[in-house]
C-alpha cells in the first residue's frame, strides 16, 4: 500500500502496517491507523497572520498551523475555534 | 465494451444532443425570463428525465436541483397518476417537503409523449421574483415555521392539453406581490419546456423509440460504470469535515465521508437539530448536493445523468438542518445549510482526492460560500420592485488549485448584472465593486480574491427599502485552505448607518475608503433591515483558500499581485516573506530568502 496523503506526506507500508510520512524528508510522522494531525509539531497564531481582513475572527479563532517534526514542512493552515 | 446495445458513435451523437437540448432549454429561460434573476443572474435549472424521473441529461447549472426536480418528477407520478397525464399537461410543483428546496424556487414539469406513450420529462426551475411569504423574494429570516414563507403547492395542472388554465395561474400569481413578474417567470419556464418537449419529440421521430430508450438507459449506465470505476481507484478511507452556521446561536453541521470499493456513503450524524429559522433543508436537498459534489469533482466529463448517483448514499438523521421534519422553516436553505452541504461534501471529497496519484491534480480548495442580501421597495420610476438580489455571491473568488491560482471573483453558476444595469433599474447608487485587498487565502498557489463592494439609496422616493441577509452567516463561511494554504477572508454583510456618504458626494469627492465613509457598523446577522437615507451597505463575498505553503511561492506572482493591488505590500512581506524595492517594486531575492526563513523559524518558535 502506498499512496499520497495531501502536498507532503504519504502513505507506505513496512513491516506489516501502514504509516504516514513526510515526503520531503522521510520523517515517520505516524501509523496510519493514529490521527497524524496529532503527531505534527502544532503552533497557533492569531487570526490576522493569515491577513487583515482576518481581524472579526479575533477572539474566536486561531491560526493552526501544523508542521512536520522532522524538517518543519507546513502540512495545514487552518482557522479552529480558540479554546 | 461499456455501450452494450449502441454503436459508440451514434450513442455520442444523441448523448450530446439530448444535452444540447437542456441547454437551449437554458438558453429560452434567459431569453424569455420575467425578472434580472433568471435573465442575468441564470437562477434557474433546465433538465431532461426519463420516464420513471430517473436524471436523463441534467443541465449545467445547480446540480442539486437537477435531483429536486426528479424528486418533483416522481411526486406528479404519484399524484397524478399515468392515466391522468395526458400529452401537452404542465404541472407546477413548489412544496419542499415534496420535492422542492425553499418555496420561490418553482418547478415547472413536462410529460413529453410519443405517439401517445409517455417518453420522458422535461423539468426547470427558476427562483421567481415573489411567492407571496412574510419577506418580500422569499427568504424570510423571521419565519419560524413553514406556513410563513409563502405559496406550497404539491403538484397542480397549469396547462391541461395544451391549454394554459387561466383559474390556476391567475390564483397563483396573485398571490404574491407581483403578480406581472411572476407571470413572465411561470411563462418562460412553459416556454423553455415546449422546446425541450419539440426537441426531444423530434429525436423520437427521427431515431424511434426503441434507440431512443436504449440510448438514455445507456447513457446512464456508461456513467455509472465509469464513475464506480474512478472510485474503485481511489484507496478506501474515512474523511470528515464541520461547518458552523449562525442563527441565533452556532448550528454545526458534520459530515463524515466514507469510501469503501465503488461506493461512497455520505453520513451527516453528528448534525445538529433542526431550528425554528428558515436554514433546514429537506433531505433530497441534502441529496442534491451531494450529487453536486460529486458531478462536479468526478464526473465532469461524464454525462450528467442518474449514474451519477447510483454509487452514492446520504445518510441524514431526521429532525436535524439537514433533513428537516414539518413543519420546520426551510426559506432560506438553499443558500445557508446547502451550500454549507455542498462544502462539507465538496471538502470530504477533496480530502479523498489528495489520497489518489491520479486524481489528486484535480483538488480544489473548497468554499464554504457567502453571505448575500435581497432588498424590496419602491423605485425611482415609482414601481414597487419586490426583489432585488444583489447577487454578489457571483463574485467570489474560487477556490486555489494544485498549480494554479484561484479564479478571481470566479463565483459559480450564477451571474451579477453590471452596476449600471442594477442603478438604471433600482434606486441604488454603488460606492464602489471592485477585488478585496488581501482577501485571497495565502498558499504556494493563492485562492482567488473575492469582490467588495457598497451602496447607498439613490432617488427613492420612500427615503428607505427594505433589505433581507441570507446567506453562510458565521466567522468560517468563505474559501478553507489546503496543505498549509490559508483560508480566504471571511465574508460579512455590514450596515453602516449615518455615513459621511452623502457629503462626499455632495462635494464632489468619491467616497470609495471605508475609512471616509465612516459610519456607525452592524454586522448583519439573519435579518430583515432597512436601508436608509446616510447608509451604506457594505458586502464582501468569500475569496477563495490557498493551496500550499505560501513561503514556496514565486516572488514574481507576489510582485503581480501587489502590483495589481489584489495582495498589499505589508501581506507581501509578513505572509509570502516577499521583500519589493521601490516604486516598481522589484524583488530582493536574497532579502526574501532571509525573511522567509526568519518567518518560518519564528513560526516554529511559536508566538512570543
Amino acid at each position: 500500500m502506498s499512496h499520497p496523503l495531501g502536498d507532503s506526506l504519504e502513505v507506505y507500508s513496512d513491516q506489516g502496517a501502514n504509516w504516514v510520512r513526510c515526503t520531503r524528508c522521510s520523517h515517520v510522522i505516524a501509523r496510519l491507523e493514529e490521527h497524524w494531525r496529532k503527531r505534527c509539531e502544532r503552533r497557533t497564531f492569531p487570526p490576522t497572520k493569515a491577513g487583515p481582513l482576518m481581524t472579526i475572527l479575533v477572539g474566536h479563532y486561531v491560526l493552526q498551523k501544523l508542521y512536520c517534526p522532522g524538517c518543519g514542512a507546513l502540512l495545514e493552515s487552518d482557522m479552529v475555534e480558540q479554546s | 465494451m461499456l455501450i452494450r446495445n449502441v454503436d459508440p458513435i451514434t450513442f455520442e451523437v444523441l448523448s450530446h444532443r439530448l444535452h444540447q437540448i437542456t441547454r437551449e432549454m437554458g438558453i429560452t429561460l434567459e431569453r424569455t425570463g420575467g425578472t434580472v434573476t433568471t435573465t442575468q443572474q441564470h437562477d434557474y435549472n433546465a433538465s431532461l428525465y426519463r420516464p420513471d424521473g430517473e436524471i436523463m441529461a441534467a443541465g449545467e447549472t445547480y446540480g442539486h436541483h437537477v435531483v429536486c426536480a426528479g424528486q418533483a418528477v416522481k411526486r406528479i407520478l404519484e399524484r397524478f397518476g399515468k392515466e391522468e397525464i395526458y400529452p401537452d399537461d404542465i404541472f407546477l410543483l413548489n412544496d419542499p417537503y415534496l420535492a422542492a428546496i425553499h418555496n420561490p424556487d418553482v418547478y415547472i414539469i413536462c410529460p413529453i409523449h410519443h405517439e401517445n406513450v409517455l417518453v420522458g420529462w422535461s423539468a426547470t426551475f427558476v427562483h421567481v421574483s415573489d411567492i407571496g411569504a412574510m419577506t418580500p423574494g422569499g427568504d424570510s429570516p423571521e419565519a419560524t415555521e413553514i406556513f410563513q414563507e409563502g405559496i406550497r403547492i404539491p403538484g397542480i395542472k397549469l396547462v391541461e392539453r395544451g391549454k394554459l388554465r387561466r383559474d390556476v395561474f391567475d390564483t397563483i400569481t396573485h398571490m404574491t406581490r407581483q403578480p406581472e413578474a411572476v407571470g413572465l417567470d411561470l411563462k418562460c419556464e412553459i416556454a423553455a419546456n415546449n422546446v425541450a418537449k419539440a426537441r426531444l419529440q423530434a429525436m423520437y421521430e427521427q431515431y424511434g423509440p426503441e434507440l431512443m430508450n436504449a440510448i438514455s438507459s445507456e447513457m446512464i449506465q456508461y456513467t455509472e460504470t465509469i464513475l464506480r470505476n474512478r472510485i474503485r481507484e481511489i484507496p478506501d478511507g474515512v474523511w470528515s469535515e464541520r461547518l458552523t452556521i449562525e442563527a441565533d446561536g452556532p448550528c454545526k453541521l458534520t459530515l463524515t465521508l466514507r469510501k469503501e470499493g465503488e461506493q461512497l456513503v455520505f453520513d451527516f450524524t453528528g448534525t445538529d437539530k433542526q431550528v425554528r429559522k428558515g436554514i433546514n433543508l429537506p433531505f433530497h436537498g441534502t441529496c442534491g448536493f451531494c450529487f453536486g459534489a460529486v458531478l462536479y469533482s468526478l464526473a465532469y466529463d461524464l454525462p450528467k445523468n442518474h449514474g451519477v448517483l447510483r454509487p452514492m448514499e446520504v445518510i441524514a438523521p431526521k429532525g436535524t438542518i439537514v433533513h428537516v421534519q414539518y413543519p420546520g422553516p426551510i426559506s432560506m436553505s438553499t443558500t445557508s445549510s446547502g451550500f454549507g452541504v455542498g462544502f462539507l461534501a465538496s471538502s470530504v471529497l477533496m480530502q479523498m482526492l489528495a489520497t489518489s496519484e491520479k486524481w489528486r491534480h484535480e483538488i480544489v480548495a473548497p468554499q464554504a460560500s457567502h453571505r448575500n442580501c435581497r432588498h424590496s421597495g419602491v423605485n425611482q420610476y415609482g414601481r414597487y420592485c419586490p426583489f432585488i438580489n444583489m447577487a454578489h455571491g457571483a463574485l467570489d473568488g474560487n477556490g486555489a488549485r494544485v498549480d494554479r491560482d484561484g479564479v478571481d471573483s470566479g463565483g459559480s453558476y450564477m451571474s451579477v448584472p453590471n452596476v449600471e444595469w442594477m442603478e438604471l433599474h433600482y434606486p441604488l447608487l454603488y460606492l464602489f465593486r471592485r477585488h478585496a485587498t488581501d482577501s485571497a487565502g495565502a498558499g504556494k498557489f493563492r485562492g482567488g480574491a473575492g469582490v467588495e463592494s457598497a451602496h447607498m439609496l439613490h432617488d427613492a422616493p420612500e427615503g428607505k427599502i427594505r433589505g433581507v441577509a441570507y446567506g453562510v452567516a458565521g466567522l468560517r463561511n468563505s474559501g478553507h485552505g489546503m496543505f498549509g494554504g490559508n483560508p480566504g477572508a471571511p465574508s460579512v454583510m455590514v450596515l453602516l448607518q449615518n455615513t459621511n456618504a452623502n457629503s462626499l458626494v455632495g462635494a464632489n469627492k468619491s467616497p470609495v475608503d471605508l475609512s471616509e465613509i465612516g459610519g456607525e457598523p452592524n454586522f448583519l446577522p439573519y435579518c430583515n433591515f432597512e436601508l436608509k437615507q446616510n447608509d451604506v451597505l457594505y458586502m464582501r463575498v468569500a475569496s477563495g483558500g490557498g493551496y500550499g505553503d505560501p513561503l514556496e511561492r514565486d516572488p514574481e506572482r507576489v510582485r503581480g499581485d501587489v502590483l495589481t493591488g489584489l495582495v498589499s505590500k505589508a501581506a507581501a512581506r509578513e505572509i509570502y516573506g516577499v521583500v519589493l524595492n521601490g516604486e516598481g517594486c522589484q524583488v530582493d531575492l536574497a532579502a526574501t530568502q532571509a525573511q522567509r526563513k526568519k518567518i518560518r523559524e519564528e513560526e516554529l518558535r511559536g508566538p512570543q
